[in-house]
């Protein structure tokens, strides 16, 4: 109860505004102030020894980003990018961040009282990054908290692990 | 020498020690029975022992003149003669007198020059207490930034004539030098005013001017005071000060008590007393080096009070602490340094409470963190009073400094601890007659110095601080602009033939586009010779201080450098150089015992190395001592007893904070901050501190650092569909092995003979990862590259061609990814990752990835550091 309190007040204190795109057909959404850009796929520079969710390195605008594949983050199947796939480049706290999403859908507008905390799914799943849930008309969005997904190294929803 | 004399002659010549260890300035009757020993030691020894007898007959001279002499000479001398006397002590006491032959002569040599009054030939033993040697090592700065500016540098011609003519007007010159300097004076003004035909000749008429006023200074061909031989020598030396015009005598500032003590006052405060050291500007101070005092202080302050108003809020936050403390200690070390005792007192005291704070001694409390603040408001007073002044005037003391430092020593001195003797209790009363001298005066006279200094300090301000980040920016898109015009220039509408003029544009737009790369890309690289500069200039001044004889080698000052990466460094060389003068070498008595050279040695050398750049700090002291080390972890209960470490474990624990093996805190060192600072900001560029020893041989520290923005030349290498660039200076040779070339080894490795060597081979789309590479040897190529002095070939699928790589860094996200130094923008626009041969090495030889992460840190305190676990480098 404590932890949805907690978890509810971020989102209300931050920006409402989200970006939300999809993976694997379920819709998610950051912060819009999180979100430098979104650039369209380009070739990513493979880096050996990497964590599997690190796609690589790219190149924006002489600077070398790296990449990670949010689906191979968040524990789902990794598949081969598609033309609607893209790079929405992060501001986290240890500089930009190129995040692989299958496709951007839109910038949404949730008020604070559209968002609700996650359930529990059970002790083996860690929903630590997850903001809570934000409906907007009969849209759903899983709102995450970007930074904490990027800079903490466990993949999540360790259950379905393919990174590999 | 039969036993008999031989007892007799060390017995004298040990009385000979005694008494000029309890040699005193003005103490005058007690060195008359020093002398009548080495007259009848003289009449001994003078048949059979060349050397022996020299050094007697100047111990004689030195004897005679010492106790007579004002203190700056005196400390010289004084140091010289006590050398001259160990060597010879050693001499007498060895069986074999030739071993020491060489080093009598040096002895005696430096000792010659001294009692001259001139530099000796070696840099090491330039004695610059003597106003005279000093007026000419300012006139040979002078000369030397001459040299270095060029005519057509303006701004440090201005410089250098502003600094030419405070020497005329504020120093004592003899009248023949200041003629000199006046016409080279004059002669800089012509030329600035742009009156002179020939600007290169002119110059170089400057130069000679100087030359000339640096030889009227201390006139090279002066030998000893005419003393006959035999030490019997009956001129006073009182006489021989007091007839400065003399060009044989001792110079003739030298009783001018002003100059001398401030040299003297900047290594021991207490030990100098005397109001006058307190309160006065080296005459000798460097512009530069004081306005890099002044910048890098009032930075170090304005952090320890962020620092300290976090830990009002937050008291529990442990590594504030340590940043306040850091604070003080630099600007401790520096103001000795450059001879500001009264600051450096002031920072000793602030330093003191808060190594009781982060020990734990007491309770950090609202007045304790104000206490702090204070002082930080304070030396900030101190510092910017500094700013201001000009060389040799009186240093104004803020309203109200004696009663601070009075409040801050009464909380010192109940510290139970036992404190350095020399700071304490004497040094309230230093600063306090410091201010009584001038009571009221010193508001009033502190506005009339500054109006006057600011005429000397604006010349100096011709360039312009720029942030390292801008200049980051600025190369990535100079980088960008490259890549967009190549594409540009390849695309099939700027056709030569059927848009010419176009195709001349773009190709014109080409080559302005690479001069301003070229341009953008020495904004960010210097060569290390500034830096090696201000090393000298801080050994320099520590020796001095320390009073141990050491030579000081540098090798590699063209190495170029980061510009951003200069500034990182300085502070872990300033305390890596301390360390080996402070702990690392002995006193010159051990080392003679120790059947060494009495003059000790550090050395400072920058390389390229592998793709990194590597400063070596040496000394050939004692080492460091292992059963120290680990008593101390003992004591600290980092190990258990009886526990055995390898080297670089137990070394380790030097670098942990509050780690410190010094018997007695100096100071030039001995808190155990040093080795800390020196971790952190080393790898704060991502390299990496190695330290190696030898019991009785030395201690040299490595710094290896990467290259972060160097442009590293290398060779484009395909490896399936995969492209890396593999800096050249690790490839030795390259070359498609036949079907038979590879041995296999247990089935677990292969080599290949290449030349006399059995090399390993490394396939790379193994050690990577890469699946679509060949795998047949046959169809690839080996290229032989060298690291750590090993040899190793690599196995790829093809080389592409080369690359003057910008070395970039993959983000602190990604951080250290074993094998991989980099990345770069290719050609197309795409990221290339530039290798890192020791790496590939040591991941091919089995070691784990990242298996240091985490582990370094134990004490807890960098938890909260921002770079992820990938952020620590793994090494071999």
């Amino acid at each position: 109860m404590e932890k949805a309190k907690k978890t509810e007040s971020q989102a209300t204190r931050h920006a409402s505004k989200f970006l939300t795109f999809v993976l694997a057909g379920e819709t998610y959404g950051v912060r819009i102030l999180e979100v430098r850009e979104i650039i369209a796929l380009q070739p990513i520079t493979a880096v050996p020894n990497a964590p599997g969710y690190v796609r690589g390195v790219i190149n924006l605008r002489g600077k070398i980003v790296p990449v990670v594949d949010l689906r191979a983050k968040f524990g789902m199947l990794s598949v081969e990018p598609t033309r609607e796939s893209c790079i929405v480049v992060m501001d986290v706290r240890e500089g930009e961040m190129g995040v692989l999403v299958d496709k951007v859908a839109e910038v949404l507008s949730i008020r604070d009282e559209e968002v609700e905390p996650l359930p529990s799914f059970g002790v083996e799943t860690n929903t630590d990054f997850i903001l809570g849930v934000g409906r907007s008309g009969s849209k759903v969005t899983i709102l995450v908290d970007i930074t904490r997904v990027l800079t903490e190294e466990k993949t999540f929803f360790s259950g379905l692990n393919a990174a590999k | 020498m039969d036993a008999n004399r031989k007892e007799k002659t060390e017995s004298m010549l040990r009385r000979v020690l005694a008494a000029l260890q309890v040699a005193d300035p003005g103490g005058a009757g007690n060195m008359d029975e020093a002398r009548r020993d080495l007259e009848a030691l003289n009449a001994e020894l003078s048949a059979e022992l060349t050397p022996g007898a020299e050094i007697v007959r100047l111990l004689g001279q030195a004897v005679t003149v010492i106790s007579h002499l004002p203190e700056g000479s005196f400390q010289s001398i004084h140091r010289a003669a006590m050398d001259a006397a160990i060597a010879m002590e050693a001499y007498l006491a060895s069986a074999d007198f030739s071993l020491y032959d060489g080093m009598l002569e040096d002895r005696a040599a430096t000792l010659r020059n001294v009692l001259a009054g001139v530099s000796a030939s070696k840099p090491e033993v330039v004695d610059d207490s003597l106003p005279g040697a000093k007026m000419r090592g300012k006139l040979e700065d002078l000369a030397t930034q001459l040299i270095l500016a060029g005519a057509g540098d303006r701004a440090e011609l201005v410089k250098i004539r502003g600094s030419l003519s405070k020497m005329i007007r504020t120093g004592a010159m003899p009248e023949k030098a200041k003629i000199r300097a006046q016409a080279a004076w004059i002669a800089l003004g012509t030329l600035l005013a742009g009156e002179s035909q020939d600007a290169v000749a002119e110059l170089a008429g400057i130069g000679r001017e100087l030359e000339e006023a640096m030889s009227a200074c201390v006139p090279a061909s002066s030998v000893a005071p005419s003393v006959p031989s035999g030490g019997s020598t009956q001129t006073p030396a009182r006489q021989a000060v007091s007839v400065p015009a003399r060009p044989t005598e001792l110079p003739p500032a030298a009783s001018s008590p002003n100059v001398s003590s401030v040299k003297t006052g900047g290594g021991v405060p207490a030990a100098s007393g005397g109001a006058s050291a307190a309160a006065v500007m080296p005459a000798d101070i460097d512009p530069e080096m004081l306005n890099l005092y002044v910048a890098e202080n009032l930075e170090h302050i304005q952090l320890a009070e962020r620092a300290l108003l976090d830990l009002e809020s937050n008291p529990n936050a442990v590594g504030g602490i340590d940043t306040v403390f850091r604070a003080f200690h630099t600007i401790k070390g520096t103001s000795g340094v450059l001879g500001f005792p009264s600051i450096q007192d002031l920072a000793h005291l602030g330093e003191n409470l808060l190594d009781d704070i982060r020990k734990g001694r007491v309770q950090l409390s609202g007045g304790l963190i104000d206490l702090a603040l204070e002082s930080c408001d304070v030396l900030k007073a101190m510092i910017h009073g500094i700013e201001t002044i000009q060389p040799g005037a009186e240093i104004p003391q803020p309203a109200g400094l004696a009663g601070f430092i009075r409040r801050l020593g009464a909380r010192d001195t109940s510290r139970s601890r036992a404190r350095p003797a020399t700071v304490p209790a004497a040094d309230a009363g230093t600063s306090e007659t410091a201010v009584a001298a001038n009571p009221g005066e010193s508001d009033s006279s502190a506005a009339d110095k500054s109006d006057k200094a600011s005429v000397g300090l604006t010349a100096a301000e011709a360039t312009a601080r720029v942030s390292t980040s801008h200049l980051d920016r600025l190369m990535d898109m100079v980088g960008e602009l490259v890549i967009a015009h190549a594409s540009i220039a390849q695309d099939e509408d700027v056709n030569e033939a059927a848009r010419p003029r176009l195709a001349r544009n773009v190709t014109h737009a080409g080559k302005i586009i690479r001069d301003l790369q070229a341009m953008t890309m020495s904004l960010r690289m210097v060569p290390l010779r500034a830096t090696f500069q201000k090393m000298e200039r801080l050994v320099r001044n520590l020796i001095r201080n320390s009073g141990k004889p050491v030579r000081f080698v540098t090798e590699g000052e063209d190495t170029e450098i980061d510009r951003h990466m200069v500034d990182t460094i300085n502070d872990p060389l300033v305390h890596i150089l301390r360390n080996a003068l402070d702990h690392g070498l002995e006193s010159a008595r051990d080392r003679v015992a120790a059947g060494k050279e009495s003059t000790g040695e550090i050395r400072l050398r920058a390389y390229h190395s592998a793709g990194s750049i590597v400063l070596e700090i040496g000394d050939n002291g004692r080492g460091l001592q292992r059963e120290r080390i680990f008593a101390k972890a003992l004591e600290l209960g980092w190990v258990s007893p009886g526990q055995e470490l390898p080297d670089s474990e137990l070394f380790a624990f030097l670098y942990k904070p509050g780690f410190t093996t010094a018997q007695k805190v100096t100071d030039i060192s001995g808190r155990g901050v040093g080795m800390d600072v020196v971790k952190r900001s080393v790898e704060t560029l991502r390299g990496r501190v190695e330290l190696g020893s030898a019991p009785g041989e030395g201690t040299t520290v490595t710094l290896r650092l990467p290259l972060t923005m160097a442009v590293v030349e290398s060779l484009v290498l395909r490896v399936g569909s995969e492209r890396y660039l593999l800096p050249t200076f690790s490839v030795l040779e390259s070359l498609r092995p036949s079907a038979g070339m590879l041995v296999s080894v247990t089935g677990q490795g292969e080599m290949i003979q290449w030349r006399e060597h059995w090399v390993p081979v490394v396939r790379l789309h193994r050690v990577f990862g890469v699946n679509d590479a060949a795998n047949d040897p046959a169809r690839s190529i080996l290229v032989i590259v060298e690291s750590s002095h090993q040899y190793h070939a690599l196995m790829v699928d093809e080389l592409i061609g080369r690359q003057e790589a910008v070395v970039k860094s993959l983000g602190a996200v990604m951080g250290c990814v074993p094998g991989v130094s980099g990345g770069t923008i290719m050609g197309d626009g795409r990221v290339g990752l530039i290798l890192d041969v020791n790496g590939i090495v040591s991941a091919a030889q089995g070691g784990p990835g990242r298996r240091e992460a985490g582990q370094a840190e134990a004490s807890g305190q960098d938890a909260a550091k921002p770079v992820a676990p990938e952020g620590q480098c793994p090494r071999e």
